[in-house]
């Protein structure tokens, strides 16, 4: 069927967990969980759970980004290592 | 993120597409919870998010969906207190806790002129409940980081 | 060391792979998953609750308790960070009258 659009996107969600991990600025961390969380919620959706699509897409990409971003404005942008 | 971002593009598409769409969509998977996939947990996620873009692009000082932190806390308890009426109103009835078969739903079902059974009357209950806390909770932590925030 | 650890993530991940060709197909009403609570779930919604969502139906009737308890982790979560962050913001405040 459409095995080779969930195999891209797997391929996706690995590449963005790893430039998430890997990137020295947290404010980019932050938006490449986003995306992670959008590719997951993409995945998901093309599984059959749609409830937990939804909640991914609103609570992954949306709240907890903007929250991330709250938390990282009182603390400090760059991290040392 | 306290002050406000001028830009005339974002304000429009924020203020006048996106905030009212999303929170008419959000009510939507409330009261749709046990038709379509969603429900309180959910609906209550997304209207947070469009609050949380309101506090974005017009800055956390004068944005105009404001909310006083003692009204979200009460909010918070609300959804709460609306969880434990759907559970304890069973109690009263006669049956288990959480156990929503005696609910009368004949006068809603005459005012709404839909057949509902007792159960999916209960589970609408709940998901109200969820629904308020979660938007309380999000909101609210949401206000204190940006309170707290330097720039 | 740091070959060795590679290798050791290629192998475990050949393991995984050769191992999910073994899993049954997803939703799979014949897999040993979906043979043990799921059939009587669905029926009892069908009867019982008769509502078109089943998950709907399993969170918030059925599964009750547990939602009744991821509400309040979330309300002690707001609670948390309230008293956390409430208590940070007021310290500067008051230690320049002093």
């Amino acid at each position: 069927m459409i095995w080779w659009l969930e195999l891209a996107l797997f391929g996706l969600l690995v590449v963005t967990a790893l430039i998430a991990l890997s990137v020295r600025d947290m404010i980019a961390a932050v938006a490449t969980l986003s995306v992670y969380s959008f590719l997951a919620a993409v995945l998901l959706a093309l599984m059959g759970a749609v409830d937990v699509a939804l909640t991914e897409a609103a609570l992954g990409a949306g709240v907890t980004g903007v929250l991330l971003i709250g938390a990282i404005s009182v603390v400090e942008r760059r991290t040392p290592d | 993120m306290n002050e406000r971002y001028d830009s005339v593009i974002l304000h429009f598409i924020a203020r006048v597409f996106l905030v009212p769409l999303i929170i008419v969509f959000g009510i939507y998977v409330l009261l749709h919870g046990e038709l379509s996939p969603g429900g309180g947990f959910q609906a209550g996620a997304i209207v947070a998010a469009a609050l949380l873009l309101v506090r974005l692009t017009l800055g956390n000082r004068q944005g105009a969906l404001r909310i006083p932190q003692g009204l979200l806390i009460w909010l918070a308890c609300i959804g709460l207190g609306v969880y434990m009426f759907g559970g304890i109103l069973p109690l009263i009835l006669g049956d288990n806790f959480l156990d929503y078969a005696r609910i009368p739903v004949e006068w809603y079902n005459q005012f709404a002129g839909e057949p509902r059974t007792a159960r999916s009357m209960g589970i609408f209950i709940i998901e109200v409940g969820v629904f308020f806390g979660v938007v309380a909770v999000l909101v609210l932590i949401y206000d204190l980081l940006a309170g707290s925030s330097r720039q | 060391m740091r070959v060795l650890m590679f290798e050791f993530l290629a192998a475990l991940i050949a393991l995984l792979i050769w191992a999910s060709a073994d899993l049954p197909d997803r939703a799979d009403p014949l897999a040993p998953a979906n043979q043990h609570l799921s059939p009587e779930l669905t029926e009892l919604t069908e009867s019982e609750v008769v509502i078109p969502n089943l998950v709907s139906a399993i969170l918030a009737d059925f599964r009750s308790y547990d939602t009744l308890g991821e509400t309040f982790v979330i309300f002690t979560a707001g609670l948390a960070v309230l008293l956390v962050l409430q208590v940070s913001r007021r310290v500067p405040e008051e230690s320049p009258d002093e």
